[in-house]
């Protein structure tokens, strides 16, 4: 690493993670994210959900959320509300049920419940884990229920794949990605999909690494607004939101250690000084002024501490009581395991702004930055 | 009106080895299940083709009958048996005294065995701790239930017998004290049909006493629970005994691509709504890992408990399940007093489930009057696969998974062959932990299999389907479309499946007390929770 | 089966490992690692016959193992797979040659002009792809005089703290004159340096699945190096490969034997890739000194830096070069793996995977890229027609 030492690690590169380095990034502080995996993202968008939090959280969900909405956007993730920002909107799934959400990124909010609205749905053939039939099916009855009644219907197209092939969502996307002439050919038979409807949904294939730019301008040429619905694990959107994020933060600046597990917190006198990565051949000690678990809760266990809850500063206890280190700190899911609150995105996104605005405070952010200079 | 000779209840090994016993017989026979086949004590057991070692010292008949049936069953069920051979291991804390009588006593009913040295033992399975005295080799064998089954179901089928799952029988119909009919329920929430008959036989194992209470006839069963756990890959190449006095937790099978250690034995007040407590799970692992110390890091795919259906003949007081003999018991109830032609067939155990259908059939077919001798010792549950099928197969098939739909289909692999020859898409793993093909599912969900699937944990008894790491978390979803696709659901119908069967196979995972499945479950709760609204009943 | 092998029971098929493997994004019909790694394992333990031909497309990167949330040994899975992996003759007798480079080099290096001379001509290529199936698509890097230690003989008592220079087949027998410059620049950051005498790492026959020389050479390597594995001298590759193998191969290589296994861990903890090493022990005030000329360099980490959890040693100490502008393409694998991208079946995969870094390179236009993997370098000079340098050149041409 550039220097082994950092104001700040991150251990996980979920969303909470990414929240938390971006924003004390922003702040000027040196951060190093340790992961090994990219989080829940295999698993849908990073869209936030409508949950109950704290107060004290609520009070600061605003910002947050601002602040989760400049990240996107600067990352060319961009994520929008509904139409009434407090109410909420729903998004469908591949199950043909309703999500009731608060921001989703572009390529999924033109799948949002309106009344009248006709949609399409198209599913391609030889994709086994996407029905459009079922999702249509399911998604007119729902949107009854919802009070927002469309119109949807299913319809299939064939992209001409080689005899035998076998799409997946991955399969689909890397070709979105590299071959333009698939784009093309994509682009032609979902313009004939979209015939007398007013907007699109289909399965999320449109590209790992893919920009906006690049989805607005291959929705452009289809002549309406395209919905896509995040497939079974690993689903696409979700992943191309993290190549998004990291990318974005290694132009900051940020550091990726990616692939060890940390094994070890180099605890002394109540504070963190750092972790340790298990790396081959010997493991390599990281030290950073403050340390932010982000680990998710499958794998809290392997810090070894027990689950005895949080502080108000959502630093995690001892069993004796007291925080385990001053500048230790849990977000995202981890919290959510140890104060026994909602997890989600939403808390992903609210935590990972607080601790990092905590972390700042606790460290001097700007005034680090005003001294480098 | 549905007519036949002989109405079977209970469709586990036993029930459905009678329905392919009456059936190779010539007499008409219908089999009713209320739920799925294999779904009682048969679907919940080690699946240990027992070579009759664990009963040698107290019970040589039962030793005995194991090891007839044992080289029976290899015999005319080979696709259904992994001969992996057992071992009776002889570890440091239990008794040297027993060895020398377990080996006598194998000499004396005559099961082979061959001493090992501790050595010569790690060598084959370095998995045992290096404490180990030493070990006898034995023919044990490991036998897929569900497949053992599924065929004799559809070995019956082909003959004329008929098999009717999710149809639980409401009412035994007797004239005078002749009975006349069965009624039963056709589907959950279904119509009430009828059934004429001549002769009804009760083999519902751990329900055979409700069953014959509808008769009028009383069984007195005793309902013993048996905890297993399931790891998720082969510990061990062969079967595991301890060589001690039967006990807790001291047999681990290799089943297929897991292995499978158990049990527990607890008696329980019914068959229904048996589940493991935490006590007894932490009981069994520290024992598990007295046989094999890997245990601790290994992982634990999912728990189960089974019920075994003790008999206990009347004037017996019994104290515990294990003193209760593993023998089997025919009940003509005609002939004390009961409804003629009313017959339970009662305890017993898996490996002798052919010989418990050849004595019932015995019964039944004198009755009728029907002379036609057993032929299930010889005759074959399933024709050999074609060497020029299973060619073809391994050209459009990965090895794995060729080899394993051989297995699973028999002769019907010619069909899905075909199918992904012509369309090479339906070779499509829908199931990746257990290389189920799409063709194969679509095959099984089909009206030409012979064992009709209703819901998506049917189609695992037969296929392994959701069996895996993973407990259907990723194919369950594609197997659910698959259903809609095929009409059998609508899409109401299969989103309210799909989430029942999600829902039942996070219950299994939740009695693991840690590892890595707790991890895999927290995966789905938060892939289905977050995005599709399931939740556990049992987390929140 | 090991006994203490349960690594496969970690996978929750999350399939994080699929979705960054090279192969997966240029090849459609690939199973991907999950499958050829613990998916297969589980069934390969059960004693099926698990046997692929897509075995050979594994490119052997890593990436999988590093992916995964749960570290799943994907990659030592599929490696070990490999090595029971049955080959039909042409392939297997090409492999066997490719699992040998330092045989191949020490046969070509006694007359390199006349081997670069035959290696270059176009029909003995030609008969060569015929034949051999090793593709005329690309030309072979250039043999040399082999490397050897040149350098005032320190023969004598040095107080300096001395470093092992491990040099791998590429540096001996195709480029002694980047082992120079490494020489050069230990010696100036204040090293006693001297020249192990070892031979190939076994990557190439790891890669070929030849499970016997793979062990051959990581016997040999390990007997060889133990020593300074002992004495605390730091071991130094400055081939990312070489790397990999120092500090994980061996171990997995030797995992069934226990004092090996153990000599092998030794060794792994002695070793360093260059960067990595010059990052902590050398403070680079030479350097700051010494205003090199302007460059627009572009850096490329090869997939076996990333698999040694060193960070970016490199691009940091570049980037802190006077006059150096630097920027990372971290546009993913460059395809060739080794051997992989000669073979004539593989070399239409091996550029397609490499499209994206390439389009990465053309995007941004560098004076040169810079990677410490001299196959990573071979596959950008031939497909993005850029030259590729070891970034320890960059160094030495601003140290005084």
């Amino acid at each position: 690493m550039g220097n082994a030492r950092f104001d700040l690690i991150v251990v996980g590169a979920g969303l909470s993670g990414l929240m938390t380095a971006s924003v004390a990034a922003d702040a000027g502080l040196s951060v190093c994210v340790v992961h090994s995996g990219l989080g829940l993202f295999v698993f849908g968008a990073g869209c936030v959900e409508r949950v109950p939090l704290t107060d004290a959280e609520a009070d600061d969900e605003p910002a947050a959320l601002t602040a989760f909405r400049e990240f996107t956007r600067s990352a060319g993730c961009p994520f929008l509300t509904g139409d009434d920002p407090e109410a909420g909107f729903y998004l469908p799934t591949i199950l043909g049920s309703f999500q009731h959400l608060h921001l989703a990124p572009y390529s999924l909010h033109a799948g949002i419940a309106a009344t009248g609205c006709r949609v399409a749905v198209v599913g391609i053939r030889g994709l086994t884990s996407f029905d459009a039939r079922f999702v249509a099916d399911r998604l007119g009855g729902q949107s009854f229920g919802l009070g927002a009644p469309g119109i949807y219907v299913a319809r299939e197209i064939d992209l001409g794949l080689p005899f035998g092939t076998v799409p997946t969502p991955l399969l689909l996307a890397n070709r979105f990605d590299r071959d333009a002439g698939f784009r093309d050919l994509l682009g032609a038979a979902l313009r004939l999909a979209a015939d007398k409807v007013d907007r699109l949904l289909i399965p999320g294939i449109l590209g790992q690494i893919s920009t906006h730019a690049d989805i607005v301008s291959f929705e452009a040429g289809l002549g309406c607004r395209v919905g896509e619905l995040p497939t079974f694990p690993p689903s696409i959107p979700g992943l191309r939101l993290y190549q998004a994020l990291a990318a974005n933060l290694r132009d900051r600046g940020v550091e990726f250690l990616g692939g060890f597990p940390v094994t070890e917190l180099l605890l002394r006198g109540g504070v963190c000084e750092g972790v340790v990565v298990e790396t081959p051949a010997r493991p390599k000690r990281v030290s950073a002024d403050a340390v932010v678990l982000a680990s998710g809760q499958f794998s809290s266990s392997l810090l070894g501490f027990n689950r005895n809850g949080v502080d108000a500063e959502a630093r995690p206890l001892r069993s004796a009581g007291g925080p385990v280190a001053v500048n230790l700190y849990a977000v995202g899911a981890l919290l959510a395991a140890l104060d026994g609150g909602c997890g989600g995105n939403a808390r992903a996104v609210v935590s990972g702004y607080r601790t990092a605005m905590r972390v700042v405070a606790a460290t001097g952010g700007k005034e680090r930055r005003h001294a480098m200079r | 009106m549905e007519s036949a000779q002989v109405v079977i209840i209970g469709g586990g090994a036993t029930g459905a080895g009678l329905l392919w016993d009456l059936s190779l017989r010539g007499i008409s026979a219908v089999l009713l299940e209320k739920r799925d086949l294999a779904n009682g004590a048969t679907g919940r057991c080690h699946g240990l083709l027992h070579s009759g070692g664990r009963y040698v010292v107290k019970d040589t008949d039962a030793a005995r009958e194991c090891l007839a049936e044992n080289l029976t069953i290899k015999q005319i069920a080979p696709h259904c048996v992994h001969d992996v051979g057992g071992l009776f291991v002889c570890y440091p804390q239990d008794d040297p005294a027993f060895f020398s009588r377990w080996e006598a006593a194998c000499h004396t009913v005559g099961l082979p065995i061959t001493r090992l040295s501790a050595d010569e033992t790690l060598a084959l399975e370095p998995n045992l701790p290096n404490t180990i005295l030493g070990s006898f080799t034995c023919p044990d064998a490991h036998i897929d239930v569900f497949q053992l089954a599924r065929s004799n179901i559809e070995a019956a089928v082909a003959k004329g017998g008929v098999f009717h799952p999710y149809c639980e029988v409401t009412a035994i119909v007797h004239g005078g004290d002749q009975v006349r009919a069965v009624e039963y329920r056709d589907g959950p929430g279904g119509e009430i049909r009828r059934i004429s008959c001549d002769i009804v036989v009760n083999a519902a194992g751990g329900w055979a006493q409700q069953v014959a209470a509808l008769a009028g006839a009383d069984v007195s069963v005793r309902c013993d629970k048996g905890t297993l756990l399931i790891l998720n890959h082969n510990l061990v190449g062969r079967v595991v005994n301890r060589c001690r006095p039967p006990g807790d937790a001291d047999i681990l099978v290799p089943a297929g691509p897991v292995c499978i250690l158990g049990t527990s034995s607890m008696t329980v007040p019914g068959p229904e709504g048996v589940a493991a407590d935490p006590q007894e799970i932490a009981h069994l692992m520290a024992l598990g890992q007295e046989l094999v110390p890997l245990m601790t890091e290994a992982r634990i795919l999912r728990i189960f408990s089974g019920v075994r259906p003790l008999y206990i003949p009347p004037n017996v007081n019994a104290a515990g399940g294990r003193d209760v003999s593993r023998g089997f018991a025919l009940l003509d109830h005609g002939a004390t007093g009961g409804p003629k032609g009313f017959v339970s067939i009662v305890g017993g155990k898996l490996t002798t489930y052919r010989l418990m259908a050849q004595a019932t059939a015995d019964l039944v077919a004198s009755k009728l009057g029907v002379r036609v001798p057993c032929r299930t010792m010889e005759e074959p549950l399933r024709a050999p696969v074609d060497d020029a099928v299973a060619i073809r197969a391994r050209k459009v098939m990965p090895a794995q998974a060729a080899s394993l739909a051989e297995r699973r289909l028999g002769p019907a692999l010619a069909e899905i062959v075909t199918v992904i020859e012509a369309h090479p898409e339906m070779g499509e793993m829908i199931c990746e932990c257990e290389q189920v093909s799409r063709a194969e599912m679509e095959f099984v969900m089909s009206e030409r299999a012979l064992a009709p699937v209703t819901t998506i944990n049917d189609l695992g008894r037969r296929t392994r389907l959701g069996f895996g790491p993973c407990q259907g978390t990723f194919c369950g979803y594609k197997a659910m479309l698959a259903g809609y696709r095929s009409g059998r659901w609508s899409a109401e119908q299969a989103s309210a499946e799909f989430k029942s069967y999600i829902e039942e196979r996070w219950k299994g995972q939740a009695l693991v007390p840690q590892g890595k499945q707790v991890e895999q479950l927290y995966f789905s709760h938060d892939l289905f929770g977050a995005n599709y609204g399931f939740y556990d009943p049992e987390e929140r | 089966m090991r006994c203490d092998d349960v690594g496969l029971d970690n996978c929750l098929k999350c399939s994080d490992c699929n979705t960054v493997c090279p192969v997966m994004t240029a090849y459609s019909a690939y199973p991907g690692p999950k499958h050829l790694g613990p998916e297969l394992e589980r069934l390969r333990r059960e004693g099926l016959s698990c046997d692929s031909d897509w075995l050979e497309y594994c490119l052997g990167c890593d990436r999988c193992s590093l992916a995964c949330p749960n570290q799943v040994p994907v990659s030592a899975m599929i490696a070990r797979a490999k090595t029971r992996h049955v080959k039909p003759a042409i392939r297997r007798w090409r492999d066997f040659l490719l699992a040998r480079p330092a045989v191949l080099g020490a046969v070509f290096s006694v007359a390199p002009a006349l081997s670069n001379a035959m290696l270059g001509f176009r029909p003995v290529r030609r008969v060569m792809a015929a034949i051999a199936k090793i593709t005329d698509r690309r030309s072979f890097p250039p043999y040399a005089a082999p490397f050897r230690l040149r350098k005032a003989a320190s023969s004598g008592h040095s107080d300096k703290p001395r470093v092992l220079f491990f040099p791998g087949c590429s540096i001996s027998f195709n480029q002694p004159g980047l082992g120079q410059t490494v020489l050069a620049v230990l010696d100036q950051a204040g090293f006693d340096v001297s020249v192990a005498g070892a031979g190939c790492c076994g990557i190439p026959a790891m890669g070929n699945g030849d499970l016997a020389q793979a062990l051959r050479c990581a016997r040999a390597n390990v007997k060889n190096l133990a020593f300074a594995a002992e004495l605390g001298i730091p071991v130094i590759t400055a081939c990312t490969s070489c790397g990999h193998m120092l500090k994980s191969g061996f171990g997995e290589v030797l995992a069934e034997d226990a004092d090996m296994a153990a000599a092998a861990r030794h060794v792994a903890a002695a070793s360093y890739d260059l960067g990595e090493f010059l990052l902590e022990h050398w403070a680079g005030e030479e350097a700051a000194h010494a205003p090199g000329p302007p460059q627009r360099l572009a850096y490329h980490a090869p997939c076996h830096q990333l698999s040694q959890g060193t960070g970016r040693p490199w691009f940091h100490l570049l980037r802190r070069l006077p006059g150096v502008d630097i920027v990372d393409l971290n546009a993913g694998c460059c395809g060739m793996a080794g051997t992989f991208g000669f073979k004539d079946e593989k070399y239409p995969v091996a550029m397609s995977i490499g499209s994206r870094l390439f389009d990465a390179i053309a995007c941004r236009q560098p004076e040169a890229v810079v990677s410490e993997c001299p196959t990573c370098r071979l596959q950008i000079e031939h497909g993005a027609a850029i030259q590729a340098i070891h970034p320890v050149e960059i160094l030495r041409r601003v140290m005084t």
